[in-house]
């Protein structure tokens, strides 16, 4: 239990993590290509990255019975 | 007033030249209008071009995020995050062979230094001294107490 928990923070700092960066980036991108190089696109694009991890990791704590497994194919 | 060999002084030259042009254009005037109209034509198209193809590009690089996982559940995201950890360094590799710059960095010093192992022998630590405080404190104090004692004494 304990060690699912563990699991769980873990897979939610990632998480928040890569989403944060690919929002920053793609903010980048439409800063640069259609905004005139402003600074509105990039805090947006960090900012529903960072908001999306936040609520992947609440519906990842809500749900404490969802147990995540992995599908193992047979070859 | 000095003339050239024809007789033409340079001013009477000068209005005989502009006739003989404006005279060309007014008979080659259906070939000036259709060149001009297809580079008005050209003039109105190039902005939209320019336009749908910075939407092309923005666009593909929203569907790139989106299409390898990136903005998916958390499990996409942490299985993203251990491929980027795994590429990176061979990538960085790479790139060093590729400019030359191998031979002049020198090389990483692996660190046996773990935050998530730090961070928790912290946690422990702090608990346990906290446990521990109050019997501690009334050791330290019974001992206080004695010096005094025998000082008096």
């Amino acid at each position: 239990m304990a060690d699912e928990h563990g699991r769980k923070w873990d897979r939610c700092l990632a998480d928040t993590a890569v989403k944060t960066v690919t929002g920053l980036a793609v903010g980048v991108v439409f800063s640069v290509l259609l905004f005139k190089r402003r600074t509105w696109p990039v805090s947006l694009g960090s900012g529903l990255g960072l908001g999306m991890g936040y609520a992947n990791c609440q519906h990842d704590f809500r749900s404490p019975y969802l147990v995540h497994g992995r599908m193992v194919k047979d070859q | 007033m000095r003339r050239d060999q024809t007789g033409l002084s340079f001013s009477r030259a000068i209005q005989i030249a502009f006739t003989q042009a404006y005279s060309w254009r007014t008979w080659n005037n259906s070939t000036l209008k259709e060149t001009t109209l297809q580079w008005t034509m050209a003039a109105r198209i190039l902005p939209v071009v320019k336009l749908a193809t910075k939407l092309t590009i923005a666009g593909g690089a929203l569907y790139v995020a989106c299409d390898s996982g990136l903005l998916g559940s958390s499990e996409q995201g942490s299985e993203a995050l251990e491929k980027a950890k795994a590429a990176i360094p061979p990538a960085i590799e790479e790139w060093m062979k590729y400019f030359g710059l191998e031979a002049q960095l020198p090389t990483m010093p692996k660190v046996e230094f773990s935050p998530v192992q730090a961070w928790n022998s912290g946690v422990r630590q702090t608990i346990s001294t906290l446990s521990e405080a109050p019997t501690k404190a009334t050791g330290y104090t019974n001992q206080c107490l004695q010096y005094l004692k025998d000082l008096t004494k």
